[in-house]
């Protein structure tokens, strides 16, 4: 199993690691296949294959100066370099690089929480801090902040918010590299970057105001390859007093533009949390008659089943944070507005209760929720139970099929976009017979993101585990990004085997975008160390590794 | 002392343990090195019969029960995030195999590896998972599990 770097021999990687260990100590180096292990992705469509990307070795760095010393060590033997904090990202990519023979940088030992302030509603830690040791802390200091977490929640902030990662509160908070304020970067030459008022070095305000003086680089470091973020900030939601949640539920397919419509409005006023959209029709897709019109976007047939069944077509679940009362008045108020531009609609109360929920009221089974697993991420409470979710039938009827990918395309945030988008899938899927998933009329869209729909369209499209079942689902999830794009559907996140196919659906102006990056990253990192090839983006001195995954 | 097939013959032992109700399992393992552990927490999964049984005859010989149904929230965030961050355990249990990805994917990070995974047919009685493994699993810290390879 053991692989080297490109283009360096046995001899210059044993002088490298000797070099690491004399930085991090002989402990902190991890060579043997064993250790290895832990940083591949299993859940990986080339796992165990010949071109599978796994790293030469890993080291595990304390100080933002022994990532220094690991960057310049680095830049002497030419070893490309991966960094991740907890390395979780599965579905995309887990902790694997875009390199085989990179040597993973992990910052697993970097997890301090180093300042958390709730009066100013921030917190400030390293990558090795994952949102459920930043969630013990506030906890066990009583502190009455919430962190938005995602779920699963074990990675880390700083890994979720550079990968774009999201979550389920508040608007502001749910899109984590939006909520971020301030990094410390080691780049590419060792030194050590700080943006927003941390370049000040004598400011109070580098988790408070994020722009600085000029111009912003905070972006490049967002699933990017410009340097290590060894320090990140992230705005924080103050503790509500008081959670409510309510159900909406509407008779008609095209009610669904105008509930969309009002979730907008309310959501941008700041009203309401993450919006839950839902088919109120799934239960009659065992019925063929039914099943035939959803299929065929017969919206005359469906709307006439769904009445002799009773059943909604749509739904949404509001979320209301604030004191008993606000929130009562911003339920009351959704409820006017959808019944103003909705006829038919019908409301559910949820629930409403003080906070912090008590652990029997999260682990609470009855509607809306049914798991503790919603319940757990509107109140910023990390959780695991995804996994248990994950792996059951029905959810996945290739339970536990250790091969899945996350494919999640921005869709306009109206309902006539999403209409079109549900067609626009569903003719694509069943040009490609895309196994295991069937867009249909139902498809909905989710509102993780403030102001964008994501509409998952390939979430796990291996028929099995075989390298042959793998390759050709990697071949279909290819073709899918390339029917998506020609319809304007671009993905916000993908594994490294898919980047160099994202990256080229982004391709206004002859893919000006990624030859910029391209031209700084040349600039910035001559030797082209740090993650070649990460969202297509690839140093002169990788530049043949482009696409080199598609060979297969 | 116990040798790496002794240790081995313990862990199919356990696996037997699960299916039959053995209670004389003696959990408390020396490695070749002359190291020992002793097992610190068992995960029983309650949605297993075969896992609750386990735990009632470790339970019986001091081993500490962790409870779960499947989802690990809990007993991470108020038990083992924090004892593992004091020191890595020795642990085994008997669950569904959702259960144990997780428990597995999170060792590596606190120095511990799974070293014994086992499945465990399911009898006719059981509660089962469709779809969902049971297994029995030992996990250990990383430098018990180099002295057993």
């Amino acid at each position: 199993m053991a692989v080297l770097p490109p283009n360096v021999s046995q001899q210059q990687f044993d002088a490298a690691i000797e070099r690491l260990k004399s930085v991090v100590g002989d402990e902190w180096v991890f060579t043997s296949d064993a250790d290895i292990h832990a940083y591949r992705d299993h859940f990986s469509y080339i796992k165990d294959q010949p071109n599978e990307l796994i790293p030469c070795a890993a080291v595990g760095p304390d100080s933002v100066e022994q990532v220094q010393a690991i960057v310049r060590i680095a830049n002497e033997f030419k070893i490309p370099l991966y960094s991740i904090s907890t390395g979780k990202n599965f579905a995309y990519g887990g902790p694997s690089p875009n390199v085989r023979g990179s040597l993973t940088v992990d910052l697993k030992r970097m997890d301090r929480v180093l300042e958390v302030d709730d009066k100013r509603n921030f917190a400030l830690v390293e990558p090795g801090v994952s949102y459920i040791d930043l969630y013990n802390y506030i906890q066990e200091r009583g502190l009455k902040v919430w962190v938005d977490t995602p779920d699963p929640g074990w990675g880390s902030p700083i890994g979720n918010a550079l990968d774009h990662g999201i979550g389920y509160t508040l608007g502001p908070y749910r899109d984590h590299f939006s909520a971020h304020c301030g990094m410390e970067v080691v780049l590419p030459d060792g030194e050590i970057l700080r943006t927003g008022m941390g370049a000040m070095p004598t400011s109070d305000s580098w988790q408070e105001y994020k722009h600085g003086f000029g111009p912003d680089p905070a972006g490049l470091f967002g699933q990017g390859n410009f340097g290590i973020v060894t320090k990140m900030g992230f705005r924080l939601m103050p503790q509500p007093e008081h959670w409510r949640n309510g159900l909406v539920t509407v008779p008609r397919r095209q009610d669904f533009i105008a509930m969309v419509d009002t979730v907008n409005y309310l959501t941008d006023l700041g009203m309401i949390g993450e919006p839950w959209y839902s088919g109120g029709l799934q239960a009659l897709m065992n019925n063929t008659e039914f099943a035939e019109a959803a299929n065929d976007f017969n919206e005359e047939e469906m709307d006439r089943q769904a009445l002799a069944a009773g059943l909604p077509s749509w739904r949404v679940e509001l979320q209301f944070y604030g004191s008993e009362g606000t929130t009562l008045a911003n339920w009351e108020y959704a409820k006017e507005l959808m019944a103003r531009n909705i006829p038919g609609v019908q409301f559910t109360d949820g629930e409403s209760l003080p906070v912090p929920l008590t652990d029997e009221q999260i682990q609470k089974s009855s509607t809306p929720y049914e798991s503790a697993m919603r319940r757990n991420i509107t109140q910023g409470r990390p959780g695991l139970g995804i996994w248990y979710m994950t792996g059951r039938t029905d959810f996945n009827p290739n339970a536990w099929n250790e091969t899945h990918i996350g494919l999640f395309s921005l869709v306009g945030r109206g309902g006539e976009a999403v209409f079109q988008a549900q067609r626009d899938f569903a003719d694509i899927s069943r040009r490609l017979d895309m196994p295991g998933f069937f867009p249909n009329s139902l498809a909905v869209p989710v509102n993780w993101y403030q102001n964008s729909f994501l509409m998952g369209n390939g979430f796990g499209a291996a028929k099995g585990n075989s390298p042959q079942q793998k390759k050709d689902a990697t071949r279909l999830l290819r073709r899918l990004l390339e029917e998506n794009a020609k319809l304007g559907y671009g993905d916000y996140r993908a594994p490294p085997i898919l980047q160099d196919d994202v990256a080229d659906q982004y391709s206004f102006n002859n893919n000006i975008l990624r030859r910029f990056n391209e031209k700084l990253k040349n600039a910035i990192d001559p030797n082209g160390i740090i993650s070649p090839g990460r969202a297509g983006i690839w140093p002169e001195a990788y530049a043949d590794l482009r696409g080199a995954l598609r060979e297969d | 002392m116990t040798n790496r097939r002794q240790f081995i013959k313990c862990g199919l032992s356990f696996t037997a343990l699960s299916l039959t109700g053995l209670s004389s399992l003696n959990m408390a393992v020396a490695t070749p090195e002359g190291h020992s552990f002793e097992l610190e927490s068992f995960v029983s999964d309650l949605r297993y019969e075969e896992s609750v049984a386990t735990a009632a005859s470790l339970k019986a010989q001091g081993v500490p029960i962790a409870e779960i149904s499947g989802d690990l929230t809990d007993l991470w965030i108020k038990q083992y995030s924090r004892q593992w961050k004091q020191k890595p355990m020795s642990l085994a249990g008997v669950t569904g195999k959702d259960a144990l990805f997780v428990l597995e994917t999170l060792a590596p990070d606190y120095g511990m590896r799974l070293i014994y995974r086992a499945e465990i047919p399911q009898n006719e009685t059981s509660s089962t998972q469709e779809g969902v493994e049971l297994i029995s699993w030992i996990i250990v810290p990383r430098q018990i599990a180099e002295e057993l390879s």
